[in-house]
């Protein structure tokens, strides 16, 4: 589904990825991780096509995505949940899910998947009508994955959705994100919180000051001594 | 002040308010959304009262049936002039913008000076003079009037207000412009193409403005520089209302208007000096508008 190779990317002449190779099966639950600043963000950036890669290959869907305008990228089926919910503030939060599907045509189907993302967080039902700049921050976050759910991606990828959040809302928002996936969607977590990601996830990628150093099944990472002391602390 | 006189003024204010309205409305979300303070905006509006002088006078097109013709031009060179010069100073600072935008006043203004001349131009139709009575007093020899076209002029203004705002609030690609005045980026992460949403943005703005310039070019005399106030009075009312929102807008351009027309009763010669000290006045006590914040609906 995406195939990373080769990539360099970065802020002007500042590079901040260096050689990444990844690759995203259909169906797959993949987890990137990595601390603070290690260029998880800018990677999802440059697959949304918000920043151009300076070398390198992105193929998504099977087509080649680098340099190309974001609003193509999405249509193509890749969207993201970004960090800091980046919610449209003065929005109602109905709005806001709508306009996560701005990219879509079909509107019976739209109309029935924003049932569905009401059904998931039944908070959003209530506060439908509400600015959304006027919720909790997890109501916040569940409305920011709810309007990448609008998108109807082939492959979403989430930002650091738990940063902050209480622990019963991170599950609320994770056993949605698993409901999702059984209805086919491919999902990319990108987290600082190992735990959290590798637990959900099949395979897991390690990011570290813009390389990726690391690989493998999610269930070896998370038994993996090196991972636990670096990332877990045990 | 008698009874006639606080009448007279109370319509006078709604009259003028409603044109005013239409002629800030495009320029308060071109800086809502866009973040740029459009000094182009006064051209398009001397442009669009040119359209119906000119389809006025050589074609005999009744002036309120020119509207559509204004709006229409003024949206497609709005249009043209964000896709192909604006759009490439987008990520510059608002300081470039606003030196870009006040240098593209110059050179229409320098165009139109050179294709219509700098003649003082006027319509006059065969309804101009007359006006609606609302109330007469035979004894005092004084009574409230409407000029019809002034009242067609209100009427036209109200209605464009609010199909403005239904388009902002209720539509598709109203609700994809507020949310890339509110976040850009989140924007084009749900698919909206940020270099087409400002073209429009941009095109509605001019297209307001081109109705703007038909509705006073049928209550005033102009020649090609008059827009430039307009320019100004937009500014004031826009920071009068609050950035953000139609309704504002409305409140910003009632209360000019309302200080207009008390200061004209007083001291016609001051009534520009009342309303920018009033801009000051609000800048330093209340910045953020009589309506507060919004986002456009
Ligand atoms: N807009 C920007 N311009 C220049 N440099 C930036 C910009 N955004 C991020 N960086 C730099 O790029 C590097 C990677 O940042 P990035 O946000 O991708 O990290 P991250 O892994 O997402 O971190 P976090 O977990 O804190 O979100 C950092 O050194 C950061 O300072
Ligand atoms: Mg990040």
């Amino acid at each position: 589904m995406l195939k990373i190779e080769h990539l360099n990317a970065g802020y002007g002449d500042l590079q901040v990825l260096w050689d990444i190779n990844l690759e995203i099966r259909s169906g797959e639950v993949v987890a990137l991780i990595g601390s603070n600043g290690a260029g998880k963000s800018t990677l999802l950036w440059t697959l949304s096509g918000l920043l151009k890669p300076m070398s390198g290959s992105i193929i998504f869907a099977g087509q080649s995505i680098g340099g190309v305008s974001p609003d193509r990228i999405v249509s193509l089926g890749l969207t993201q949940v970004p960090q800091g919910r980046r919610l449209f503030a003065g929005l109602t939060v109905k709005e806001n899910l709508l306009q996560g599907a701005y990219s879509r045509s079909d509107k019976a189907d739209v109309a029935q998947d924003l049932d569905f993302v009401l059904e998931l967080f039944p908070r959003l039902r209530e506060r439908l009508n509400q600015p959304a700049g006027s919720l909790s921050g997890g109501e916040q976050q569940m409305c920011a994955v709810g309007r990448g759910f609008m998108a109807r991606p082939k492959l979403l990828m989430l930002d650091e959705v738990s940063l902050g959040l209480a622990p019963i809302v991170v599950d609320a928002i994770y056993e949605a994100i698993g409901k999702v996936r059984a209805r086919g969607m491919t999902v990319l977590i990108v987290e600082q919180d190992v735990q959290i990601a590798l637990e959900q996830a099949d395979r897991g990628y390690v990011l570290d000051v813009g390389s990726l150093i690391m690989s493998g099944a999610a269930t070896d990472m998370l038994a993996n001594p090196k991972i636990r002391a670096a990332y877990l602390g045990i | 002040m008698s009874g006639i006189l606080i009448g007279q003024s109370a319509i006078n204010v709604l009259l003028l308010s409603g044109v005013l309205t239409i002629a800030a409305l495009g320029f308060s979300i071109v800086w809502g959304v866009m973040n740029i303070i459009n000094l182009v905006h006064g051209a398009a509006i001397m442009l669009g009262a040119y359209v119906t002088f000119i389809a006025f006078t050589f074609a005999g097109i009744d002036p309120f049936l020119t509207i559509p013709i204004s709006m229409v031009l003024l949206f497609g060179l709005g249009y043209l002039i964000q896709r192909n010069i604006i759009n490439y100073v987008m990520r510059a600072p608002m300081l470039t913008t606003f030196l870009l935008t006040f240098g593209l006043e110059i050179i229409i203004i320098n165009l139109a000076q050179f294709f219509f001349k700098s003649d003082l131009r006027a319509i006059t139709t065969g309804y101009s003079g007359s006006s609606l009575t609302l109330y007469a007093d035979p004894a005092a020899n004084s009574s409230i009037e409407v000029p019809y076209i002034k009242l067609g002029a209100l009427i036209v203004a109200l209605l464009l207000t609010l199909l403005t705002h239904l388009l902002m609030s209720r539509t598709r690609l109203g609700r994809a412009i507020r949310s890339t005045g509110m976040d850009k980026d989140a924007a084009q992460l749900t698919g909206a193409r940020i270099s087409t949403i400002y073209a429009l943005t941009f095109a509605i703005s001019a297209g307001l403005a081109g109705a703007a310039g038909s509705l006073i070019a049928m209550t005033q005399s102009f020649q090609p520089g008059f827009g430039g106030t307009y320019t100004l009075y937009a500014f004031v009312i826009v920071v009068l209302g609050g950035l953000g929102s139609v309704p504002a807008v409305f409140l910003g351009a009632l209360a000019f208007s309302l200080i207009t027309v008390l200061t004209g009763l007083w001291q016609p010669g001051l009534t520009q000096a009342a309303a920018f000290a009033l801009l000051v006045i609000m800048l330093v006590v209340r910045p953020s508008g009589i309506a507060g914040k919004a986002f456009y609906q």
